[in-house]
């Protein structure tokens, strides 16, 4: 119980350490120096303590409110390293859909922005999201068929007994990678906050506290998605510290990918998403129900 | 039997009332709603026909949600002046109450074509007559298939009881009952707008009358499922269609299609009422689909998607409704900014599409869950993906929907707009109250679906108050409806201290250096998702009523080559005479002429 309340926190605290080794990293790519890795604990002590944060009316104040509330939710559903919290009274499609309300409270609050930039990015991160989350999905479900439990902690003993997933099943692992690096929204997947085009998107109109509050969104998100692929495909995790490895790991080897490549047309992102991804998901779990996986 | 008096007489008499016959309906359908549940069996005996009727535990909860639906429908502020909007109300609902009670085919069929009628009315208007015509035609041809499928039951058994065609299955063969499911599939169809069936669907429920619309979708569709659980495990039995391994498979894919294409198309519709029209469309694929699974997860997935999608698009329906009795606008492109003109109606509808993307602590999200389970048990991979690709295009139309109403800056023409009448948002914030609380105990819903779920055969699965449980995992609606109440008040404390809000006008946004006045046009909400669009303009193209318009051209062309032998002329006629009479003598001469 301790630990389910304190484990967003944990985890919202380690994304924005991610976030500034991400920064790092993109300086050092662009031969900057760059600012330091905590760099993002300060941003957010920052926007907090400003004095005054503009106001749109109601919904963009509890757009927000509703972000935080969801990733502190989705976070407490997860398991962790070897602690489960309370993911025995929540399956992996309960984890799914409470991820879902921290973005869509920040759609709701950027919706209210009245600025057609919030709104065009919005409308993008909601194409991309159509785009990625079927391959996502359709990646994981050989996994649920196969160990024929929903429940997260059991499929990471499974998979302490029978090996990875990712070994079991690369091709739907395969998959599921190119997704979960549209979900943490690096470079080829960025349209939704594109910087040159509209803006920082649904961000255009926030900032003091509300900035805050969707960066700290932002930093428990990546723990959250690379936490569900670390958990279910590589094992889970025996302790805490192995938990932050592994998904550092990952959302390192996917943030040197996405340094190099160019930003896709919206279009073409999802047109990009329904071609490949989705055919390997598809060749995955075809390949796996071919193979007596029932 | 006093239901169905009741909504009769509500009927009648609303039609002589003037001014009082919102109250006078109301009224009424709230007293038939009680009696309802107090039905007692009844048997008549009519021109050698033996009528029964009585209340099943199946058509209990089906009665209860529909009907209730209807008096919260009902209480809402009606759009139109017109007389007759109340006294056709009443007498669909008089028709649902017969389907409902009834327990023999002869009264079945006609309360389905009372209530196909009834709401007929209540779509035709003058605006656009094709889509009351068209709805109509699509009912006409389910009452055939429903017909038929009667009449080769009676054929075969000699009765129109319910309880013989069960008892007397035997006599049919294992064709003959797949062509009685395609029969009676094909009427059933038709109401819950199953996929090739659908196309009264879009237009019929944009035409029809406000707030009816809202128990259209909301509770008269829902008569498909009531007829396909009848049919599949009432009439066949439960064991019995188990064995129909091609026709589940068909079914299920039938209605996941309906769930991924309606929600596709939904996200392109303009209109308010068609985006919606379509959405229901796709969540009454979800029911088939899980329906037709025939296990007990399936059974019960069915029953919560009726009763969950019965609650949020009726409110979802009742704020267009209010939203067009406002502005007098359907469309997103004229609409935009009305979250300060609306703030009750947008915190009602804002809940209602939490519930319709499934996300919980709503009650949309026990629905979905337990289909996926379901799925997964039943061992449809291919479908489960499928049924999640249709889950997510529900975030993006549902996006498109409140956006389009309440977000973005607000046109000029729309300052002074009220809030939605009070009713309205009365009605509709019970309706809310009771969707979440069909989410956070999700185990009160499934003990108040038990006795319908151990009459169709089925086993009751695990649960708590607050639990569900499968043999794959567990959902614990109480838990999340607790850590979301407790996480969301803590990150509301949070968001109150700090720094101060500074409100801004709407004005004061970032535009690139373009200096905005009141007037300038700076919303997104025409053309929303058009990259999409772009991408898939050669699939949108398609449709299923181009294919049919396209088969009644045929028809209609070869009808006209046709014409030009029945010219109408009679000279003609005359040479046809005489060319047939040649034919006749030439053909006697072949033959060897006389002997």
């Amino acid at each position: 119980m301790t630990w389910a309340i304190l484990m967003p926190f944990i985890l919202m605290f380690a994304g924005l350490l991610y976030m500034g080794f991400a920064r790092k990293i993109h300086a050092r790519i662009q031969k900057r120096y760059g600012p330091p890795f905590y760099q993002n604990i300060y941003d957010v002590i920052k926007l907090f303590s400003k004095r005054e944060a503009a106001f749109h009316g109601g919904m963009f104040h509890f757009g927000p409110v509703l972000s935080l509330t969801g990733i502190i939710m989705a976070l407490m559903f997860l398991p962790v390293g070897g602690k489960p919290l309370f993911s025995f009274q929540g399956d992996l499609f309960v984890l799914l859909y409470l991820a879902v309300i921290a973005p869509w409270g920040m759609a709701l609050g950027a919706g209210n922005a009245e600025n057609p930039l919030a709104s065009v990015g919005i409308a993008r991160a909601l194409t991309l999201m159509l785009g990625y989350e079927i391959p996502f999905f359709i990646g994981i479900i050989p996994i649920v068929v196969r160990t024929h439990t929903t429940q997260i902690v059991e499929i990471i003993q499974l998979q302490q007994i029978n090996g990875w997933n990712v070994i079991l099943f690369p091709i739907s692992a395969l998959a599921s990678i190119i997704a979960l690096h549209a979900m943490l929204g690096n470079k080829p997947f960025d349209q939704p906050i594109a910087p040159h085009e509209i803006a920082s998107g649904p961000l255009v109109e926030y900032g003091g506290k509300y900035l805050g509050i969707l960066q700290l969104y932002q930093a428990g998100a990546i723990l959250l998605s690379t936490g569900i692929y670390v958990d279910l495909f590589f094992g889970g995790a025996s302790n805490v510290w192995m938990f932050f490895l592994k998904t550092f790991l990952i959302y390192f080897v996917l943030l040197l990918i996405g340094e190099v490549l160019p930003r896709f047309r919206i279009g073409d992102a999802l047109k990009f998403f329904w071609k490949w991804p989705l055919g390997i998901a598809l060749l995955g779990l075809l390949v796996a129900v071919l193979g007596g996986v029932r | 039997m006093l239901t169905i008096a009741l909504y009769f007489a509500g009927s009648i008499i609303t039609y002589f009332t003037k001014k009082a016959s919102a109250i006078i309906a109301f009224i009424f359908a709230v007293l038939a709603n009680i009696a309802f549940v107090f039905t007692k069996p009844l048997n008549f005996h009519l021109a050698n026909f033996n009528l029964n009727f009585s209340l099943t535990p199946l058509s209990y909860i089906f009665g209860i949600i529909i009907l209730t639906l209807a008096s919260f429908v009902m209480f809402c502020y009606p759009n139109t002046k017109e007389r007759q909007y109340y006294p056709l109300f009443l007498l669909s609902l008089t028709g649902i109450s017969i389907i409902l009670l009834s327990n023999n085919f002869l009264s079945f069929f006609f309360g389905w074509e009372l209530m196909s009628v009834s709401s007929f009315f209540l779509i035709y208007n003058n605006k656009d007559r094709k889509a009351g015509l068209l709805y109509l035609v699509a009912s006409a041809v389910g009452a055939y298939g429903i017909l038929m499928g009667i009449s080769v039951v009676y054929a075969k058994t000699g009765s129109i009881l319910f309880s013989s065609f069960s008892q007397n299955l035997n006599l049919f063969s294992r064709r003959e009952i797949v062509y009685l499911i395609f029969l009676f599939g094909a009427g059933f169809g038709v109401k819950a707008a199953l996929m090739p069936l659908h196309i009264w669907a879009p237009d019929g429920y944009r035409e029809a009358r406000d707030p009816f619309t809202a128990f259209f979708s909301g509770g008269l569709s829902k008569l498909g499922i009531y007829g396909f659980l009848l049919l599949l495990f009432v009439f066949i039995g439960t064991d019995r269609f188990a064995t129909f391994h091609i026709t589940k498979w068909t079914l299920a894919w039938l209605g996941g299609l309906t769930a991924f294409l309606g929600g596709f198309y939904a996200i392109f519709q303009t209109d308010i009422k068609r985006l919606l029209a379509f959405s229901s469309i796709s969540q009454m694929g979800y029911a088939i689909t899980a329906l037709s699974l025939s296990t007990s997860l399936g059974v019960t997935a069915s029953l919560y998607t009726v009763l969950s999608h019965a609650l949020f698009k009726g409110i979802l329906f009742i704020t267009a409704a209010s939203v067009i009795l406002r502005t007098g606008k359907h469309s997103f492109d004229e609409l935009g900014g009305l979250v300060k003109n609306m703030p009750l109606t947008f915190i009602v509808s804002v809940f209602a599409v939490i519930g319709l993307n499934g996300v919980p602590p709503m009650g949309g999200f026990p629905a979905k869950w337990l289909v996926y389970e379901g799925l997964i048990k039943a061992h449809y991979p291919g479908l489960i993906a499928l049924m999640f690709a249709a889950s997510t295009t529900a975030f993006l139309y549902s996006y498109r929907f409140i956006h389009g109403v309440f977000f973005g800056k607000r046109m000029p023409s729309l300052k002074n707009i009220k809030e939605a009448p009070f009713v309205n948002i009365l009605s509709s914030t019970i309706l809310m109250l009771a969707l979440l609380f069909i989410g956070m105990f999700p185990g009160w819903v499934v003990d108040f679906f038990s006795p319908a779920i151990k009459f169709l055969g089925f086993k009751v699965m695990v649960h708590t108050f607050g639990t569900l449980s499968t043999p794959l995992g567990n959902f614990n609606g109480f838990l999340v409806g607790i850590v979301f109440i407790i996480a969301g008040l803590f990150a509301t404390i949070v968001s109150l201290f700090f720094s101060r809000k500074m409100r801004v006008s709407s004005i004061d946004t970032y535009s690139s250096g373009e200096a905005l006045t009141e007037e300038t046009p700076y919303h997104y909400s025409s053309n929303f998702y058009l990259f999409i669009q772009r991408d898939f303009s050669g699939f949108l193209r398609l449709s299923a009523r181009k294919f049919y318009f396209s088969i009644a051209r045929f028809i209609e062309n070869s009808a006209q080559g046709l014409r030009r032998i029945y010219t109408g002329n009679g000279q003609v006629y005359i040479w046809y005479v005489i060319i047939v009479w040649i034919g006749l003598i030439i053909g006697f001469l072949y033959k060897g002429g006389f002997k």
